[in-house]
């Protein structure tokens, strides 16, 4: 090895600590870049490879009563179909050994074997099922708290009390996961569920188009024709759904997620590249006498550049040689986790060559680049500059503002004042660690920021929501019975009826014969919702126009997710069109609400309600409000309220709590928390590195002025004292930019956020976020300030006097 | 007026001036120095602190650039070379010897020694070790050559400064007070061997304040504010 590539290798040797901090740096920041990019290039391949292996609908015809297996074999027959199946639903509820419901959702099938469309996954158990057999989605099964085997309790709307064993569980990539919606989705087919006792109409008309390339206005006019063609046998359509085509219901908002996360990342990278060329111009700060000698003795620039560049190389490589495993392992972790999340399906967790080199040239060539200008600098410098290059100076230029500020600066004591200014000398470097330092602090507030806005908006939704529980009946009963219905239970303080159904919007287009609802009823859904005028169960926060009134018979009030994703054109007083049953009718928006966690909804008086669905003076779902509105005891009040319906003779179908709908939604949004949470941190540790760094180099060049401060009577307290305010001081300068740099993340964030929520989020700064990361900064700083104190302080006068 | 050496001229300066700005004003550290040194002379460059010793040998090794003027090593113009140049230029043709020793503080004393050769690529890779442990050994310090630079007393690292200087065997020698930071008996066996390069064919330039170091200089140069006011030369040099 020649000379100057030991001398290098000596260097490396002689101060590990330093460029292991550029190689953790590199090392964290390159493992979430990775980490990112194998999920995004993995979920992107795979969550459509798994959605369409299932056969997703194109469209989903609702009939007013069975599919004949003729009418199947004739849609079958037609040119423009590829597949065609039928299937119907049922509701239940599963009586866990606590006495606690949890809702049932029945997917029923004619039988198994043929089922083509929205197929489904063999998980544990037997893979072959027929008649009597009960099949669990797979991530329903923990709801249960039962294995496969054994028997369930099951209340079912007609055929009461059944005690039924779990046959296999199933994996069906178009429901959303069991945990999140807290409800168990079973499959059986019609001859298991007549045998039990509930017998369920197949009214669900399934089909796949032939052409994969069709789009919308395609499949709409293969669906109208079928619709046309469904009366000559005898049945009418109830609905007709085209969800987007070839897209899982989540695509959008899990690429807007992965998108977010992979840009933070790369910011990290970007700051994780920052460090490195300061920590390199930090190190080449510190051998700029060295560089003056070599260059003394004939060395030429490129060689030194060579050298150096040759050495972020070679940490660049060592980062890169650990963070990539580290990376994929957790990409891999991240894709399972979101899989989960979505229920989905990962068939392949393969990677394109490319990301490796991508990895590679973030890793090596991107130090490299930014530590290039450094270098060159350094290289650069005559050894004339070199030597004339005692300590690190102050800024003296007259026209200097910032320096002459700094020269009348008077703060408590001369140390504290020194540590001031000393945070100004090198302005290069106090603009880079400070910009590391306000990354970290713009995603840890941000992070904070999102945290309190969902916050708040799950609070104002339990705020607006003024009853307890939602609980649908098997079968309407009269409204006169609710009043001696709310006496005789005495955990209820009120209870009123909420009738309601599906509607689509008709515009003017006329698409909206068709609906656009995704196989799991959410995305997309418009709910029809009769609501009394006097009600109290909802606050009537409107942001435009008024509630219903008595006398409304032709008017809509719609609250701000039906605004937003449905009537995003729709200005107070305009008339908009909703087809109802089949039945489409003109109504007014007389008023839009905010509704907080609600899904789009269409309120109107009961009148109206009675007119558009003919349902009149009976109810099928009630509103609850408790006397003791704790989440606990609502709790308990509703599982004794519904044994108590059971006991007067009244089914109950489903019961929704608030809380248990709140913490659901929240869920999703509690994980981005906590991952912006995590990039925070890993820019906070970038951050901090290069705190280290930047003073660890400036006690170096200062080393005469400790030594002279050492000899006029300064202890080593006031030494510790002037290196770790100085640390604090620059640590606390980053404050400002982070808090505004934040604002931008959370706009960026809370709109992805939102999208995925769909829900508005109303983001303001959090002061308690700014509060506690100025403490966590300040702590920080002060910590990783102690060794460079510590050094300081150990100076002694001679340290000064022969330091060159 | 011309100052000659006694033999060929090794380094030529011609009016040679320089002005430095401080704080606005200009500040003359040389002023139209005119002088030619001969090949094997042993030079002193004295004068009192600020009177341009300093710069003028800063000049000489192209560490610095004159502000009007020329400088002749060898016949080759210095101020007129690019860094680069100068660089190239420096390894092969002038030795640098400096009053802090200024060893690189990772390498040992031998791979001090072969870092010249190895930036110049000024002798075969597989010498370099062989030349340095040969200088060292001239220098009197073969034992030192594996030890780091801060194991070595004061008089030892500038006596491996000298066999660094000397590595690509450059016809001029440069030291800035090479004695300022070591006791008087090892500044006087330091002198002695500066003096017996010169009598081997090198040409030492050594800036000193020391009186005692006279009698190791074939030649004295006196600056006083920026000018050359004497020139002496000595009959015979003393070395050790």
């Amino acid at each position: 090895m020649s000379t100057r590539w030991l001398k290098l290798l000596r260097d490396v040797q002689d101060a590990p600590g330093r460029l292991m901090m550029i190689v953790g740096a590199l090392v964290v920041s390159l493992t979430a870049v990775v980490a990112m990019l194998v999920s995004f290039i993995v979920l992107r391949r795979e969550v459509p490879r798994s959605y369409l292996a299932a056969n997703p609908a194109s469209a989903r015809l609702t009939l007013d009563g069975d599919v004949s297996a003729a009418m199947l074999r004739a849609v079958r027959a037609r040119p423009a179909i590829a597949k065609a199946d039928a299937s119907g639903f049922a509701s239940a509820q599963l009586l866990l050994d606590d006495g606690e419901a949890v809702p049932v959702v029945f997917f029923v099938v004619p039988e198994f074997s043929p089922q083509r469309v929205d197929a489904l996954y063999a998980g544990r158990g037997p893979t072959r099922y027929g008649d009597g057999a009960l099949l669990i989605e797979r991530s329903a099964l923990a709801l249960t708290r039962a294995g496969i085997g054994d028997s369930i309790t099951l209340l079912l709307p007609r055929g009461g009390r059944q005690r039924v064993a779990i046959t296999a569980t199933v994996h069906d990539p178009g429901v959303a996961p069991a945990w999140q919606e807290q409800v168990v989705y079973a499959y059986a087919t019609q001859a298991t569920m007549q045998a039990l006792g509930e017998p369920v109409i197949i009214d669900q008309l399934k089909l796949v188009v032939r052409d994969t390339t069709a789009g919308a206005p395609v499949i709409d006019g293969i669906v109208r024709d079928i619709m046309a063609w469904v009366p000559s046998q005898g049945r009418a359509v109830q609905s007709a759904q085209v969800p987007p085509v070839r897209q899982h219901p989540h695509q959008p908002q899990m690429n807007a997620i992965i998108t977010m996360l992979l840009i933070f990342s790369l910011l990290g990278m970007v700051l994780g590249t920052v460090l490195t060329a300061t920590v390199i111009g930090a190190l080449l700060a510190q051998q700029v006498r060295q560089l003056a000698i070599m260059k003394a003795i004939g060395a030429r620039s490129a060689q030194l550049r060579t050298m150096y560049l040759a050495l972020v190389g070679g940490l660049g490589t060592i980062a890169v040689l650990v963070a990539v495993p580290l990376g994929v392992l957790t990409g891999r972790r991240l894709v399972a986790i979101i899989a989960e999340l979505l229920n989905l399906r990962i068939e392949s967790l393969a990677l394109p060559w490319w990301l490796f080199a991508v990895a590679i040239a973030l890793g090596i060539g991107a130090p490299a680049l930014a530590a290039a200008l450094p270098i060159r600098r350094a290289a650069r410098r005559t050894v004339r500059q070199a030597i004339d290059d005692h300590d690190a100076r102050m800024a003296t230029d007259e026209d200097d503002r910032l320096a002459r500020w700094l020269a009348r600066l008077r703060i408590r004591d001369v140390a504290t004042t020194l540590a001031a200014r000393n945070a100004f000398r090198r302005r290069g470097r106090l603009l880079m660690t400070t910009g590391l330092l306000a990354g970290a602090g713009a995603m840890f507030i941000a992070s904070l920021d999102l945290r309190a806005a969902w916050e708040s908006k799950v609070s104002t939704a339990v705020r607006d929501r003024q009853f307890d529980a939602e609980i649908r009946l098997r079968d309407a009963i009269p409204t006169s019975q609710l009043a001696t219905l709310a006496a005789r239970l005495p955990m209820v303080a009120a209870l009123e009826g909420w009738n309601g159904t599906g509607a689509v919007r008709e515009t003017a287009d006329d698409s909206a014969d068709v609906g656009r609802v995704h196989a799991d009823g959410g995305h997309g859904a418009l709910s029809f919702r009769e609501a009394a005028p006097g009600t109290d169960m909802i606050a009537h926060r409107m942001s435009a126009g008024r509630w219903l009134a008595p006398g409304d018979s032709a008017a809509v009030v719609i609250n701000s997710m039906a605004r937003d994703l449905i009537f995003a054109d729709v200005r107070l007083g305009d008339v908009v069109r909703l087809r109802v049953n089949g039945t489409i009718r003109p109504l007014q928006v007389v008023g839009i609400m905010h509704e907080s966690l609600t899904q789009a909804t269409a309120y109107v008086t009961p009148a109206t309600f009675a007119r558009h669905t003919g349902v009149t003076d009976r109810t099928g779902t009630i509103r609850v409000r408790m006397r003791q509105r704790q989440t606990d005891s609502v709790t308990v009040a509703a599982r004794a309220m519904v044994k108590a319906l059971d006991g007067a003779g009244i089914t109950v179908r489903r019961v929704s709590t608030s809380a248990r709908m709140a913490a659901a939604q929240g869920g999703h949004v509690y994980i981005l928390v906590a991952t912006l949470g995590a990039i925070a941190l890993v820019m906070a540790v970038v951050g901090l590195i290069g705190l280290a760094s930047a003073l660890g180099v400036s006690v170096f060049e200062r080393t005469r002025e400790f030594g002279v401060m050492r000899a006029i009577g300064a202890t080593r307290r006031i030494i510790v004292q002037i290196v770790l305010v100085e640390g604090v001081f620059i640590a606390l300068l980053s404050l400002v930019p982070a808090v505004l740099a934040s604002r931008a993340v959370s706009l960026t964030v809370g709109g992805v956020l939102a999208s995925v929520a769909q829900q508005d989020l109303v983001l303001a700064l959090s002061p308690p976020g700014v509060l506690v990361w100025a403490l966590v900064l300040s702590l920080c700083a002060a910590i990783v300030s102690a060794f460079p104190a510590t050094r300081a302080a150990g100076l002694t006068v001679r340290d000064a006097i022969t330091h060159t | 007026m011309v100052q000659q050496g006694a033999g060929a001229g090794l380094v030529e300066c011609r009016n040679v001036s320089k002005v430095y700005l401080a704080g606005g004003d200009r500040c003359h550290a040389l002023r139209d120095v005119t002088l030619r040194i001969a090949g094997s002379e042993c030079v002193a460059v004295v004068g009192r602190s600020g009177s341009g010793k300093t710069t003028l040998i800063n000049l000489l090794t192209g560490i610095d650039t004159p502000t009007s003027g020329e400088i002749l090593i060898r016949g080759r113009a210095v101020h007129g070379m690019s860094q680069e140049e100068l660089a190239v230029w420096r390894g092969t043709t002038v030795g640098v010897v400096f009053q802090f020793f200024q060893l690189l503080p990772t390498l040992t004393v031998a791979e001090n020694v072969m870092l010249p050769m190895d930036f110049c690529d000024a002798f075969p890779r597989a010498l370099r070790r062989e030349r340095a442990l040969a200088l060292l050994e001239r220098l009197g310090i073969p034992e030192q050559a594996n030890k780091r630079p801060a194991d070595l007393s004061g008089g030892q690292q500038q006596r491996a400064a000298i066999a660094r200087a000397l590595a690509n065997d450059p016809p001029l020698l440069v030291a800035d007070e090479p004695t300022g930071n070591l006791d008087s008996t090892t500044a006087h066996a330091v002198m002695g061997l500066l003096a017996s390069l010169a009598q081997d064919g090198k040409t030492v330039l050594t800036v000193t304040h020391d009186r005692e170091m006279d009698r190791y200089f074939t030649r004295t140069l006196a600056l006083e504010d920026g000018a050359l006011v004497s020139d002496t030369s000595a009959r015979v040099a003393v070395a050790s």
